[in-house]
């Protein structure tokens, strides 16, 4: 039944405005002045009230919500109180770097993590199984940004297999015209293949990094669902009629598939946030090292605004993947075709 | 030879944290070739990790071992190699519950092209007729449209029948059975039993079957085995079993269920 | 079915590894004496390789290593521990009312739901930077990010449990509800929540981490793992390997400890 799209997509509109509600309180509801922070101890009482107006922190509580609100409708998300620029605006320019970042990383985890967990799913229990269980347990206890500074000892330092850690290009190279934002793609738009390899090259140890270090969680979500469906009644009967060991790994994949599809769109809202710390390691200049440099200068409309975008883009990722579960089941597919 | 399957100290444990549970405990018999055997037991007895370890079906965390096990011209079975070169070709298993055991997200037909691939029964000319025949041979009507339907489409006694055909389809020569019809309505057990002892007995198959219904033991088997907690307490003809139990735990489910020989 | 009961008391043994190893590092720089303070800075012994004079060797200021990975332990571990026992204090009572049938439980679980929408480290992050640096504030972001996750377990137990019959009984001969909740639901429950406030302290060890990593929360000259790890982060580059790995390591044991702890009580727990 359509009814039933519909109806999960009337939810997007009412969650974006709790999610946004929810953003601007998470930032506004602080003890203490950020105004001291951002004013620096020398200041004078002049400058404080002007920080203080152009924050708008002169006002109230419900005044600012409302032109929060306000700013919102008309499609704006305010302007970085040191920049000036619109946070849309570096929103925009930064938001593709950090996608980049996220599906490479995403790629990784999911090659990683589906190896590990579906060889200690098929031997469960077995010796391959202990095996992987204890790797999965040490990637998941290492802290995502130490495995990047081990990763850059050893990939960059002792084996010299990586470019320096300076950023997504190298140091003398200039990036292409931007079209979307994105390092790689628009290094492809722009046809120049020295600096898309490049681009790759740079993007290989900290892809590595969130890669491994999630892998782990997605490894074990593999062990655990792929497990329990290679144990179901559905691949006892299989076996019993003599079906290859292929066809039915197949089958616990297809018995498993919502919960895998589930994780990944987890993973993949999960590493939205994830990814900030270690674009910071690895200076990636996406949006998650863009927001953590506001947060750290109390850049309040900056950090508002960036809340507030996480927020929509988790719950965009979750209403998606609704709509995708709601479709792989065939029970559901037969009555909406 | 004569012998269909014969077992011997076959023991089935299952590790669970620090426990063992020994769920079948030094079980032996034999059974000769077109022969129905009944497994008589209550919950708990047994009986469901005895007909799975004849067929490899067991898994983690249970450990199977036979002093030996030779089924049809096969010899000392003792590895999954073995089983797998029977299961499906010349061994078939048919499950308590169809609905867990067929796939939701292929047609039946397709179940039935797995089947058909895989041991390449039939060429792909006679592939439709042999399925219409096989559904049919099952009891169901209108073979068309259960072929072309999902599994989640069937009623209940539907559904097992299409779990009966697939597992046939391959001509077997023997069957396992646990518990087939447990969970159907009364009227429609009735049909399907019929229809497959009809079946079994057309096919001249092997059939063990595991059930806690002495009725259908005393109506449709050759031989029968009582176990209790994982043991064998009573084994033999039928006849011998119901008329002269030996063992008291025997004569107590008689006694329950009231069954005569006809 | 016979059930035979083998039980392996070298399981047992093994949980005293991590025990030690948290206790090591949690008291230890209480009664060792060091040989070099880990406070004082020594320009001229800067960046040492690791020896018999400074076994961990000396980071970028001439801080030995050693002495201030063993005190660091100290502060990173009682707040990720006192953040997650007091978020742990918090979820109980909310967990429980969540439980009920109540208008009251549905809106607490809808406000968790949304809180799930964010990046919850972001939001630490945020609740840090802009409520200052003190360890006070680091745990408040502990408890903050934690008490969904305990509300969410303990809803889902008490839920399981008074699904049970013998409450149902209870509820029937006229039990009050704090009887129901601390004879029944209490004792059930016990096992998984220890067990889920050990993973919550492994992960919260890492929050911690992250935090001063980035420059906030615990700040040198404070001592904290993050922060030892954030000054030796640039050799990494030019192979000063010593002075982010043994911070990074002694985060990377305390959380594989806190994590079997949990593993062995679920274990214990399961069995009962």
């Amino acid at each position: 039944m359509f009814k039933i799209i519909i109806k999960k997509l009337l939810f997007i509109p009412i969650a974006s405005f709790i999610v946004s509600s929810l953003a601007f309180l998470v930032v506004n509801i602080t003890p203490g002045d950020p105004v001291e922070v951002i004013a620096g101890g020398i200041a004078s009482e002049e400058t404080k009230n002007e920080i203080r107006i152009e924050l708008g922190l002169d006002k109230n509580l419900f005044e600012r919500y409302f032109s929060y609100l306000d700013d919102l409708s008309k499609g704006s998300l305010g302007n970085s109180f040191y920049t000036k620029i619109p946070v849309l605006d570096s929103i925009n320019q930064y938001l593709f770097d950090t996608f980049e970042l996220i599906i490479m990383s995403l790629i990784v985890a999911l090659i990683l993590g589906f190896i590990i967990g579906s060889t200690g799913a098929y031997f469960r229990g077995k010796l391959p199984d202990k095996i992987t269980n204890v790797l999965l347990s040490i990637i998941q206890s290492v802290p995502d940004f130490f495995l990047g500074l081990l990763l850059i000892y050893i990939l960059f330092f002792k084996l010299q297999v990586v470019p320096a850690p300076v950023g997504r290009i190298g140091l003398g190279e200039l990036p292409p015209p931007e079209i979307t934002g994105g390092m790689i793609i628009d290094s492809i738009l722009d046809k120049n293949w020295s600096l898309f390899l490049s681009s790759l090259k740079h993007s290989i140890l900290p892809a590595l990094t969130l890669g491994i270090f999630y892998s782990s969680y997605f490894g074990r979500t593999t062990r655990n669902v792929l497990g329990g469906s290679l144990n179901s009644k559905q691949v006892e009967f299989a076996k019993s009629l003599g079906l290859s060991k292929k066809r039915i790994f197949i089958y616990a994949l297809v018995d498993a598939r919502t919960p895998i599809i589930t994780y990944i769109a987890i993973l993949f809202a999960g590493l939205f946030g994830a990814s900030a710390i270690i674009e910071t390691v690895f200076a990636w200049n996406g949006i998650g090292s863009w927001a953590i440099n506001k947060i750290l200068m109390l850049d309040i409309p900056a950090i508002q605004g960036y809340i507030l975008f996480a927020g929509l883009i988790t719950l965009l990722t979750y209403t998606i993947l609704d709509l995708i579960v709601t479709f792989i089941d065939p029970r559901i597919r037969k009555k909406v075709l | 030879m004569s012998t269909a399957i014969k077992v011997s100290g076959l023991n089935v444990r299952y590790k669970v944290d620090n426990k063992v549970i020994n769920a079948v405990n030094n079980v032996s018999f034999s059974l000769d070739r077109k022969k129905i055997l009944g497994i008589i037991g209550e919950t708990g007895s047994g009986k469901s990790s005895l007909i799975r370890s004849l067929n490899g079906l067991i898994k983690e965390p249970g450990i199977v071992e036979f002093k030996d096990l030779q089924i049809l011209d096969s010899q000392g079975i003792n590895n999954d190699f073995k089983f797998e070169k029977l299961r499906g070709k010349n061994v078939g298993f048919i499950p308590q519950n169809p609905f867990g055991s067929l796939n939701p997200i292929y047609k039946i037909s397709k179940q039935f092209e797995f089947v058909n691939k895989r041991h390449k029964i039939y060429e792909i000319s006679e592939f439709n007729f042999q399925v219409l025949r096989a559904l049919k041979e099952v009891g169901i009507n209108d073979p068309e449209r259960v072929a072309n339907s999902y599994s989640f489409e069937l009623s209940g006694g539907m559904a097992q029948r299409v779990v009966i055909a697939l597992a046939n389809f391959s001509n077997p020569e023997i069957i396992f059975a646990d518990e087939p019809t447990t969970g159907l309505d009364v009227t429609v057990e009735r049909q399907l039993l019929d229809k497959f002892f009809e079946l079994v007995d057309s096919n001249n198959l092997t059939l063990i079957i595991v059930t806690h219904d002495l009725g259908i033991v005393a109506q449709y088997c050759d031989e029968t085995i009582v176990m209790l907690n994982g043991e064998i307490v009573e084994k033999g003809s039928v006849m011998n079993v119901f008329k002269n139990p030996q063992n008291e735990y025997t004569q107590k489910l008689i006694k329950a269920s009231n069954e005569e020989i006809s | 079915m016979k059930i035979e009961n083998k039980q392996l008391n070298f399981s047992n043994l093994i949980i005293t590894f991590p025990i030690l190893i948290l206790l090591f590092f949690s008291f230890g720089s209480f009664f060792i004496t060091f040989q070099h303070d880990p406070y004082i800075t020594d320009i001229a012994n800067r960046l040492l390789k690791p020896s018999t004079v400074h076994w961990f060797g000396t980071d970028e200021v001439g801080f030995d290593i050693f002495s201030r990975t063993i005190v660091a332990g100290r502060i990173d571990l009682f707040i990720s521990l006192s953040g997650t026992l007091i978020a742990l204090t918090m979820g109980l009572p909310l967990g429980l009312l969540a439980s009920e049938k109540s208008k009251r439980a549905e809106r607490i679980m809808k406000v968790l739901d949304m809180f799930q929408a964010f990046p919850l480290l972001v939001l630490a992050i945020v609740i840090v930077a802009m409520w200052g640096n003190n360890i006070r504030n680091v745990i408040f972001a502990i408890v903050l990010i934690n008490v969904p996750r305990f509300t969410r377990l303990i809803r889902s137990e008490a839920l399981t449990v008074r699904e049970k019959r013998y409450i149902e009984v209870a509820v029937t001969m006229g039990a009050s509800n704090s009887r129901i909740i601390f004879k029944h639901l209490m004792p059930n429950i016990l096992g998984s929540l220890l067990a889920q406030a050990s993973i919550t302290t492994a992960h919260s060890i890492v929050v911690v981490a992250a935090l001063s990593f980035i420059g906030i929360g615990v700040v040198p000259p404070e001592a904290s793992w993050g922060s030892m790890i954030r000054a030796g982060s640039q050799y990494m580059t030019t192979g000063q390997w010593w002075t982010s790995l043994f911070p990074g390591l002694a985060i990377l044991i305390s959380v594989i400890s806190f994590n079997t702890i949990a593993q062995f009580i679920l274990r214990k727990y399961e069995s009962i």
